[in-house]
């Protein structure tokens, strides 16, 4: 079984096209198995700092330390395949391959990772859908409902059993029961193998299940709740 | 090089064919090994159907059209010579051999001067002739051209394959295979040709006895009658003297021989017929020359017609590759944010070239594939409608020239098309994924 991560951040900045600083973030210290919140309003940098964690942001400073791995140090190269070892990612709007059936688009790591996991990726892809209920049919996910199609998209963030889950927005296209009925799933997905989990949501209800939150205003941290 | 010579002709295309497309297969091979794009680009071949459709039509008119004339304009060239292959050499007064050859070989008669009985008889007597026909050119029959020769000739130009049997009185006819009669049927010919024959001209009856098989000449859809007749329907002697008034054909009497302008000669050998020529090359008297020497003149000429299409063809293609390019970088923007979401997810650079690649491969090998098939039609069409105007028969073929420009189209654009699939991985993944 794949330990947890503790996450070490030190001195992160990220800068716009024009140079100008749109987050700065001092420190952080997140243990494994933390589920943390980071809220504030729009524009605040929250997708900035989840992505900048996940080692997607560009012209960025500072140190992010997964465990032993300095993500910022690392080449473009480096840092998607550590991605595609360690971080599961979940978008607002879902962004799954409308053409592809649920399965196909739970296993997609399948088709780049190296052969010998493959299989159990494929597996694991299934057992989440079945979990999440989420109809295994022939048809293409572009006929299914918005719940439907974001817990396909939970289940391909877990499909390489990731140690890291990073959210952006996960419940924000989804309707109210829809959107507590994802929260459910994704914290029993996250906590039963102490994954550590990071969203970005203007979902209170989500953020209040969160072991920690972190509140952005203007791209700095305002107070840690 | 001796190693080279020494392949077989199919041989030697096929390994230019292979050579021409070894980049490609290299770089597919780094690009797609070990990896399986393969249903994510079914994936985005379905999503974008429409522009992807319409992409691959236009690399298929466009690699179809430089493919069908150059096909084209060698079944042509294959046609013609194919319809000269029966004309060995042509004896006849001097003058343009173009005119003559157009007029004995492909029967588009101009007005030409005669050569008399006593040419004729040294030529049909000489020791290494074997055939020697006079042609009696001037009547037609509902646009077919009514051609007087002798029994020999027919015999020769179809091989001796005659369905039902040859003529045996002057008023019967054999018909070419495309000729607007048939075995049984009785007509009478106009004098002259096209709108200005005049069909009331002769009163003369012939009985049609025999036909021909296909020649893939003119040939096919002339009828042929014993000359005899054909000078006895315009009022002239019949070439033999009156008390051999009942022969048909050969020996003629020089006396009553009223004139052909142009023998058809067959030598017994490929070095008499040089010989031949160089004997009935008379200056004011006698012109021999050899039909398919004039249309390899023709050909020659042409051959600059030919080199200017190729470079046409050519600059076609390369600018329908710069097309493809350019298209190929607009398509990639259609789905930027689905290869951004793969880079998100941790795929390697090299699997997301692999997808556009691979894409962008399926466009190029359909259309060009198609192309070919499109270029193949086309040359087929042209070639059906060439043959039904001149009975020429041209038959449309893709020849190694097609398959190695094709080949070389292909692979320039896929070693071009990694050009914009290189570009797709210089976007900034976050910004790609928010757009």
């Amino acid at each position: 079984m794949a330990e947890g991560l503790p996450l070490t951040v030190r001195d992160l900045a990220v800068s716009g096209e024009r140079g100008r600083t749109i987050l700065s973030l001092a420190s952080l210290d997140l243990a494994p198995g933390t589920a943390l919140g980071v809220e504030g309003p729009s524009g605040a940098g929250k997708s900035t700092l989840i992505y900048a964690l996940a080692g997607l942001a560009t012209r960025v400073e500072g140190a992010v330390t997964w465990g032993r791995t300095d993500l910022l140090s690392l080449g473009p190269e480096a840092r998607a395949r550590f991605r595609s070892e360690r971080v599961g990612l979940i978008f607002q709007d879902f962004l799954l391959f409308d053409e592809l059936g649920a399965e196909a688009n739970a296993a997609i790591l399948a088709s780049f990772t190296p052969r010998t996991g493959r299989g159990a990726i494929r597996g694991q892809a299934r057992d989440l859908l079945d979990r999440l209920g989420v109809p295994r049919a022939a048809r293409t996910v572009a006929s299914y409902s918005g719940g439907e199609r974001q817990r396909v998209a939970v289940a391909r963030a877990l499909a390489h059993d990731p140690m890291i889950v990073i959210a952006d927005e996960p419940t924000a296209a989804l309707h109210r029961q829809a959107a507590d009925a994802l929260t459910d799933d994704l914290l029993t997905a996250v906590r039963e193998r102490g994954r550590t989990l990071i969203v970005a949501s203007h979902d209170e209800r989500l953020l209040a299940r969160m072991d920690r939150r972190l509140r952005l205003v203007d791209g700095a941290l305002a107070e840690a709740a | 090089m001796d190693w080279w010579r020494s392949l077989p002709a199919g041989g030697q295309d096929t390994l230019i064919v292979v050579a021409l497309l070894l980049p490609s297969l290299i770089v597919a091979g780094l690009v797609l090994s070990r990896l399986t794009p393969w249903p994510l680009v079914r994936a985005l071949l379905w999503r974008f159907r429409w522009a992807n459709g319409v992409f691959v039509a236009l690399i298929a008119i466009s690699v179809g059209m430089g493919i069908g004339l150059i096909a084209q304009e060698r079944g042509l060239r294959q046609g013609t010579a194919q319809a000269a292959d029966k004309f060995d050499m042509i004896v006849s007064a001097p003058g343009s051999e173009l005119t003559m050859m157009l007029a004995a070989v492909f029967l588009q008669p101009s007005d030409v001067p005669l050569l008399d009985g006593e040419i004729y008889n040294e030529v049909t007597n000489h020791p290494r002739v074997d055939v020697a026909a006079p042609l009696g050119f001037g009547d037609s029959y509902e646009g077919a051209p009514v051609i007087g020769t002798i029994a020999d000739f027919v015999t020769y130009l179809s091989d001796d394959r005659i369905e039902g049997r040859m003529w045996q009185d002057p008023f019967e006819a054999i018909a070419g295979a495309a000729a607007p009669v048939d075995i049984g049927d009785v007509f009478v010919p106009a004098h002259g040709h096209g709108a200005s024959a005049d069909p009331d001209a002769h009163s003369d009856e012939y009985t049609v006895v025999g036909r021909i098989a296909r020649t893939g000449s003119p040939w096919d859809r002339a009828i042929m009658v014993p000359i005899e007749s054909v000078w006895a329907v315009h009022g002239l002697a019949d070439g033999h003297a009156p008390e051999d008034e009942e022969r048909l054909g050969p020996p003629y009497d020089a006396a009553y021989f009223p004139g052909t302008p142009a023998i058809v000669v067959r030598a017994e050998s490929l070095p008499a017929t040089y010989a031949l020529r160089s004997e009935f090359s008379r200056d004011s008297e006698t012109m021999a020359f050899f039909p398919g020497t004039v249309l390899s003149n023709l050909y020659r000429v042409m051959g600059d017609v030919r080199q200017a299409m190729s470079i046409l063809t050519l600059v076609t293609q390369m600018l329908v590759a710069a097309s493809v390019l350019l298209g190929l970088f607009i398509l990639s923007r259609l789905f930027r944010r689905q290869l951004a979401l793969l880079r998100a997810l941790g795929a390697p650079a090299r699997f997301v070239l692999a997808v556009v690649w691979s894409y962008a491969a399926s466009l190029l090998v359909t259309g060009a594939v198609l192309g070919l098939a499109l270029g193949y039609g086309t040359a087929a069409v042209l070639s059906r409608i060439v043959t039904q105007r001149t009975d020429i028969l041209v038959q449309a073929s893709i020849g190694w020239t097609e398959i190695h420009l094709v080949a070389a189209f292909l692979s320039a654009t896929l070693l071009l098309s990694l050009i914009p699939a290189w570009s797709v991985l210089r976007t900034p993944v976050m910004s790609a994924l928010r757009s």
